[in-house]
């Protein structure tokens, strides 16, 4: 399924001319940056390079891949192995960890996602046309949902509160006020209560259920992502279809895995608990 | 008389055996109950964070138990199971297994029983920020081992039961 929709993506962007072709890398340093942790990761338990390589992400595939477990602390890493690749903008807030322990690989991955999400969203916004009018809400709320789980996750971690707002994407909704406030939330109920003031994830949150059977934060995000990006579909001449279609694509696989997973385990009552895609 | 008695202490043994082996099927119930939750969460683990974030290739390459389950012998012959989290140091022990007095010199020394060193968290393998629903899982695996000891005990004991009866019935055949 991810050849397949890997096959669909090298054709769109083989056939792309500027600005188009910078839209589709910038949609491919999301995948660079997941195939980098994931080496980084699997270095510090040891694990075969070849097995690693095997795994990454099609899309974010660069050349200097095979080399990135050879670095010992993030200034290394982009000294040695990320300064020509796309990802080297990326890495101006990274520097300051010194070695890469588990801690700091979390760390890394998520400021470098941040970065990432921050210039995407000012090429966006630069671009203007309908193709702002489309993303830039599109990774608005892309930001949102990354300042909301860090801190679902990081409760009951040692991510100290200071360095959880050092994380937070600041192209959303929610930057700065809600932010500041998110930064210092200590449970669900007190992230809950930050919401309040904004319309647009006010219902998300009350739609969370509670307990096992209920739909989880992360359902939720992603029902609202699927909505947006069909949206995406209504307008025309814009670069957004090609980054909404992706997303709908990988939705589905996902889609598809769960499926599986809950005839594999005999769940058969929990195969609905999928996202539709209208 | 005997007769009387000796069918009235079978009939007991019976009924022992009986409700031994509806707790140990409700246990086991309750047991399957757990694991397959636990598996469950780890699918909305993989939905949540990715097929390739939660997977083989985020284990350690060098795994330490959490748990073990240790066994030994009883003084009425049964075999005992234990199960020993990490870091617990259980206590030597000493007594009935001893053959012969301690010397004061030339010692002869008595295997330890292991001590399992407290390993690091196992979530640590999928990142830091983990999402809630593989915490869940590594709860419902945790609790599992709580109900597998207290199937393991059981085991013994019905056995032991069950030979008791059967003894006392080909007896007095």
């Amino acid at each position: 399924m991810r050849r397949k929709l890997c096959g669909e993506f090298e054709y769109f962007r083989n056939h792309s001319l500027e600005p188009l072709s910078t839209f589709f890398t910038y949609m491919t340093c999301g995948y660079m940056i997941d195939n980098v942790i994931l080496l980084v990761s699997g270095a510090l338990q040891k694990k075969s390079v070849r097995d690693l390589l095997g795994r990454c992400h099609p899309l974010g595939r660069f050349s200097e891949m095979e080399a990135v477990n050879i670095a010992d602390t993030p200034s290394d890493l982009f000294h040695a192995v990320l300064v020509e690749t796309p990802l080297a903008p990326f890495f101006q807030d990274c520097m300051s960890e010194n070695t890469l322990d588990e801690l700091n690989i979390e760390v890394l991955r998520n400021k470098l996602y941040k970065s990432y999400l921050e210039a995407f969203y000012n090429f966006c916004k630069d671009h203007g046309d309908v193709t702002a009018e489309i993303m830039c809400p599109i990774l608005e709320f892309e930001a949102d949902r990354r300042a909301f789980i860090i801190t679902l996750n990081s409760f009951g971690t040692e991510l100290s509160k200071d360095a959880r707002e050092a994380l937070y994407p600041t192209c959303g909704q929610l930057y700065p006020e809600g932010l500041r406030l998110l930064a210092q939330a200590e449970d669900f109920e007190q992230m809950k209560r930050v919401v309040d003031h904004y319309g647009v994830y006010k219902p998300l949150f009350e739609a969370v259920g509670d307990g096992s059977g209920g739909k989880s934060l992360e359902d939720v995000f992603y029902e609202h992502e699927v909505k947006m990006n069909v949206l995406a579909f209504t307008r025309q001449f814009h670069c957004g279809v090609f980054y909404a279609y992706t997303k709908l694509r990988e939705q589905e696989m996902r889609n598809i895995v769960w499926i599986a997973e809950c005839i594999s385990q005999r769940h058969r009552t929990k195969i609905n608990s999928y996202i539709p895609i209208p | 008389m005997a007769a009387a008695d000796l069918r009235a202490e079978l009939d007991s043994l019976l009924l022992q055996l009986l409700w031994d082996l509806e707790e140990l099927e409700s246990k086991r119930v309750a047991l399957n109950a757990r694991v397959e939750e636990g598996w469950l969460s780890l699918s909305k683990a993989r939905y949540a964070m990715g097929a390739k974030s939660v997977g083989p290739l985020q284990y350690a390459s060098r795994m330490e138990p959490q748990v073990c389950v240790c066994t030994s012998e009883a003084q009425n012959g049964l075999q005992k199971f234990r199960v020993v989290r990490a870091g617990a140091q259980s206590p030597e022990e000493v007594g009935p297994r001893e053959a012969a007095l301690r010397r004061r010199k030339g010692l002869t020394r008595i295997p330890e029983p292991e001590v399992f060193s407290a390993s690091p968290n196992p979530l640590n393998w999928f990142g830091i920020l983990v999402p809630h629903s593989l915490r869940q899982a590594q709860a419902s695996f945790q609790e599992e081992t709580l109900k597998l000891q207290m199937v393991l005990e059981m085991k013994p004991q019905m056995e032991a039961t069950d030979s008791f009866f059967l003894g006392l019935l080909v007896a007095h055949l």
